[in-house]
C-alpha cells in the first residue's frame, strides 16, 4: 500500500497521525507492504503526478495552519476533483475536510476563508467556544466510538443531498442541527472524529482495509485494542452518561 | 471611591472563607466567585500590592509560583501567593480577598499569582501585572486548551500594554506572546545533549510563524525547544537576556550570564525542566534590581513544591511521587526522559487515567500518540504499572512503544494493582500522578507500595 499524507509538519494534532502508524505497522505485521509519503507544504504533492497512491491522509491542524494548506492545496483544485470523481481513497480527520469545502467564515459575520469549493458546504469557525464530547454511532453495520474536539462545524447547503460517513447514535452530528457525522463522496472521507479513530476502532480499520482490497489484516495486538474498544463502547452506551464535557 | 457593591461583596466573600474552612473546604476559589457574582467588576475594584507578578504557560506554572515566591519571603518581601495554583479569575480574586482588610486595602507588598492561560483576557486587564511570567506553551489538554497557537492567541488578547514579558527564548511559540510589549528573554545555552534531529513525537513548530516555510534547528533540546531560524524570511530565536550555561548537577549549580556577568546559581532539582525555572526565577529578580549577590543568596531557600516531586526512602527501595498531569504528552514525556536517565532499575506506575472525567465523561485519550510512550521501551525499566478506567489504552499504547508485554501490569483498580506489583530489593519506583483531584487515589497507592517495600526489610536507600 502507498499512502500519502500530507503536510504533517502542521496536520498533526491530537495525535491523529497515530492513525496512519497503525494501518502501516498492521498491513506490515500481517505481510504486506506500506509505504509513506511524507509531503511538505511547499514540496509538489506525490497525487500531483502519481496515480499508484493508494490512500492520501490529512489530520487536524491549527486555523493558522489550515489557511496555508488551502494555499498550498489550491494549485491542484482540478488535479483533486478528477482523482476525487475516479474513487481515489481520501481520509480526512478533524478540521482538515473543511479544506474541500467552500469556506470558512470566521466568527458570526466575520472574514472568510475562502476554500478548495470541491464539496458543497461551509464551515463555522467559533474560536470562543470550543466544543467536546465523545462520539458513538456506526459504520454501515460496524460500531464505532471517536471524540470530537473542535472550534468548527461544517453546514452543508444541500441537507438532502449531503452523504454521511456515520451514522450517529449518541453524540453530535457534522454540526449542532445535523445528526449524521463526517461526509463521504465516493473514496473521500472525512470526520470530525478523533482517536486516533483507526486505534480506538480496530473493527472499522479492518473493514476499511478490507474495502480497499486488503483482506484479512490484523490490527497489531489485535487483543488488547479490542478489548479497548469494547469496553469504551459498552461505557458509551451507558445510560444516564453525558456525551459533551 | 469602590462603591457598595463592592464592599458588599469584600465583606460576603470574606466572610464565607472562615465558613467554609469550617465546613472543610479549601476556600481557594469559592470566595472570588461569589465576589465577582455581585460585583462583576471586582478583580479591577479590589486593591492590589504595589508589586504584581503573574505567572502562566503551560507546565510548570505553579512550581514557577512557588519558586518565585520562596525567593520573595526569603528576601524579606510580604507575598501574597495562590501557592497551591487555584488560577482561573475566582482563585485570583480569592487570593486577593484574603490578603486584604475589611476596608478593601491590600496587606501585602507583592503578589505573585499563577493565571490559567485560557482566562489571562479575564485576569490581567484587571490585575494589570508588572511582569508576566511565561513558562513555556506546548499543547496541553485536547479539549480545554486545543494547540498552543490557540493559547497564544487567547494570553495576547489580555496582556496589558505596560506589562513586561519574562519569556522562555527557547521557546518559539511563547516569544509570540505580546510583541509589543518589552520581553525578557531568558534560556539555557547549547548543551551536550542537543541535537539537530527531531527525536520526540511531540514538536508543536516545525514551520516559521512568519512565512510558513520549516524552521532549521540550529539545535533542538526537545520537542520545539531550541534554537532556530527561518532560511526564508530571516526570522530566529532572540538573544538571550539571561543565559543558563554549564550546569553542574554534582554541584547542584547552572551558571547564568546577564550584562554584569556570569554567577553560578543553585538550582532545586536536577531535571531540565526545573533548571529553566531556576533560571527564569533568576532573571526576574535580576530584573527587579535585585544583585547578583542577594539572588544567589536567595536561591538558597528555593525549592520546588512537594506536591510535584517527592522522594521517600521505604525499606530497601525508593519511591518517588512524579507529578505529571495526565492528557498532557509534554508533562509525560520529560518526567519518562527524567527518570529513565536516572542510575538503576525502575518500576513505573502510571495513574493517569483523568480521574476528575471519568465518571461521566471520557477524556480524549489521543495524547497517548503524542507521548513519547517509546522511552518507556528501556532496559532498565523493569515494569510499567496500567491502571484505572483507560488502563487498556494505556496497555496498547505500550505495546505500540516496543514495551514487551511481560513487563506491562494491566489492572484496572488501581489499589489492587500497587497490591500485585514485582516489587524487589533495590527498587526505584516512580509514581506517575495526574490531577490533584486524584491524589486521593495516589495517596493509596503510594501507602500500600511504600509499606509493600518496608515490608522487605534491609537496608534503606540513600
Amino acid at each position: 500500500m502507498i499512502i500519502e499524507v500530507l503536510f504533517p509538519e502542521v496536520c498533526n494534532l491530537y495525535g491523529d497521525l497515530g492513525n496512519i502508524e497503525y494501518i502501516s505497522r498492521s498491513l506490515e505485521a500481517s505481510g504486506e507492504t506500506c509505504e509513506v509519503i511524507n509531503t511538505d507544504l511547499y514540496t509538489r504533492p506525490a497525487f500531483a503526478d502519481r496515480d499508484d497512491i493508494d490512500l492520501i491522509y490529512m489530520g487536524p491542524v491549527t486555523e493558522k495552519g489550515q489557511v496555508r494548506v488551502i494555499e498550498s492545496l489550491k494549485p491542484y483544485k482540478d488535479r483533486l476533483m478528477q482523482m476525487i470523481e475516479g474513487g481515489q481513497r481520501f481520509f480526512m480527520t478533524g478540521n482538515a475536510m473543511e479544506v474541500f469545502g467552500k469556506y470558512i467564515e470566521c466568527e458570526e459575520g466575520g472574514p472568510r476563508i475562502e476554500c478548495l469549493g470541491i464539496f458543497p458546504f461551509m464551515t463555522k469557525q467559533r474560536m470562543m467556544n470550543r466544543t467536546s464530547s465523545f462520539w458513538v454511532g456506526q459504520y454501515g453495520e460496524t460500531d464505532v466510538v471517536g471524540y470530537k474536539s473542535q472550534f468548527t462545524h461544517i453546514y452543508p447547503e444541500d441537507t438532502g443531498s449531503f452523504k454521511s460517513l456515520f451514522k450517529t447514535e449518541k453524540g453530535e452530528g457534522i454540526n449542532p442541527g445535523f445528526k449524521d457525522e463526517g461526509i463521504r463522496e465516493a473514496g473521500f472521507a472525512g470526520t470530525y472524529l478523533l482517536g486516533p479513530l483507526f486505534v480506538l476502532n480496530p473493527v472499522l480499520m479492518k473493514e476499511y482495509l478490507a474495502e480497499m482490497g486488503y483482506k484479512d489484516i490484523k490490527p497489531l495486538y489485535e487483543e488488547t485494542a479490542v478489548e479497548a474498544y469494547n469496553k469504551r463502547l459498552a461505557e458509551y452506551r451507558e445510560p444516564g452518561r453525558s456525551y459533551k464535557y | 471611591m469602590k462603591g457598595l457593591r463592592f464592599c458588599l461583596a469584600l465583606w460576603l466573600a470574606k466572610l464565607s472563607i472562615p465558613a467554609l474552612k469550617l465546613t472543610k473546604h479549601n476556600a481557594t476559589d469559592y470566595p472570588g466567585h461569589l465576589a465577582i457574582k455581585i460585583c462583576p467588576d471586582f478583580l479591577d475594584k479590589i486593591d492590589k500590592p504595589e508589586l504584581v507578578i503573574a505567572v502562566t504557560g503551560t507546565n510548570g506554572k505553579t512550581t514557577c509560583t512557588n519558586m518565585i515566591c520562596d525567593a520573595f519571603e526569603a528576601a524579606g518581601r510580604k507575598v501574597l501567593c495562590n501557592r497551591y495554583g487555584s488560577n482561573i479569575n475566582s482563585g485570583v480574586s480569592t487570593c486577593l480577598i484574603s490578603g486584604s482588610t475589611l476596608t478593601g486595602k491590600c496587606k501585602y507588598d507583592t503578589a505573585i499569582l499563577e493565571t490559567d492561560e485560557r482566562s489571562a483576557p479575564r485576569i490581567y486587564p484587571y490585575l494589570k501585572p508588572d511582569y508576566i511570567v511565561v513558562t513555556n506553551l506546548f499543547r496541553d489538554s485536547i479539549m480545554r486548551n486545543a494547540h498552543p497557537e490557540y493559547i497564544q492567541w487567547i494570553i495576547n488578547k489580555g496582556v496589558p500594554e505596560n506589562s513586561k514579558l519574562v519569556i522562555n527564548g527557547d521557546d518559539l511559540i511563547s516569544c509570540g506572546i505580546a510583541p509589543g510589549n518589552k520581553h525578557i528573554y531568558y534560556g539555557i545555552g547549547q548543551i551536550a545533549s542537543d541535537t539537530t534531529e527531531e527525536v520526540n513525537r511531540l514538536v508543536d513548530l516545525r514551520v516559521c510563524p512568519e512565512c510558513g516555510r520549516k524552521l532549521v534547528f540550529d539545535y533542538r533540546r526537545y520537542h520545539h525547544i531550541g534554537r532556530a531560524h527561518c532560511p526564508e524570511c530571516g526570522f530566529k530565536s532572540p538573544d538571550y537576556d539571561y543565559e543558563g550555561h554549564d550546569i553542574d548537577k554534582a554541584a547542584g549549580t547552572v551558571q547564568v550570564t546577564d550584562k554584569e556577568g556570569t554567577r553560578a546559581y543553585k538550582i532545586a532539582n536536577d531535571s531540565l525542566f526545573n533548571i529553566y525555572n531556576t533560571v527564569m526565577t533568576v532573571a526576574l529578580m535580576r530584573d527587579l534590581g535585585f544583585s547578583a549577590d542577594e539572588v544567589q543568596s536567595l536561591m538558597d531557600k528555593v525549592k520546588i513544591p512537594a506536591t510535584r516531586f517527592s522522594r521517600v526512602a521505604a525499606g530497601p527501595c525508593t519511591v518517588t511521587t512524579q507529578l505529571a498531569k495526565e492528557m498532557n504528552a509534554l508533562a509525560v514525556t520529560r518526567a519518562t526522559d527524567y527518570i529513565r536517565h536516572q542510575e538503576g532499575h525502575k518500576r513505573l506506575f502510571l495513574l493517569l487515567s483523568c480521574y476528575k472525567v471519568a465518571k461521566n465523561w471520557s477524556e480524549n485519550m489521543g495524547w497517548l500518540y503524542d507521548c513519547d510512550f517509546e522511552m518507556m521501551n528501556d532496559p532498565l525499566i523493569d515494569t510499567s504499572v496500567v491502571t484505572g478506567p483507560r488502563a487498556l489504552d494505556f496497555k496498547l499504547r505500550l505495546l505500540l512503544a516496543g514495551v514487551p508485554e511481560e513487563k506491562i501490569l494491566c489492572i484496572e483498580d488501581e489499589r489492587e494493582a500497587a497490591r500485585q506489583m514485582d516489587i524487589a530489593p533495590g527498587d526505584s519506583i516512580y509514581i506517575y500522578c495526574g490531577m490533584v483531584e486524584g491524589f486521593g487515589v495516589v495517596d493509596d497507592c503510594r501507602k500500600i507500595i511504600t509499606e509493600r517495600c518496608e515490608a522487605l526489610g534491609g537496608k534503606e536507600q540513600a
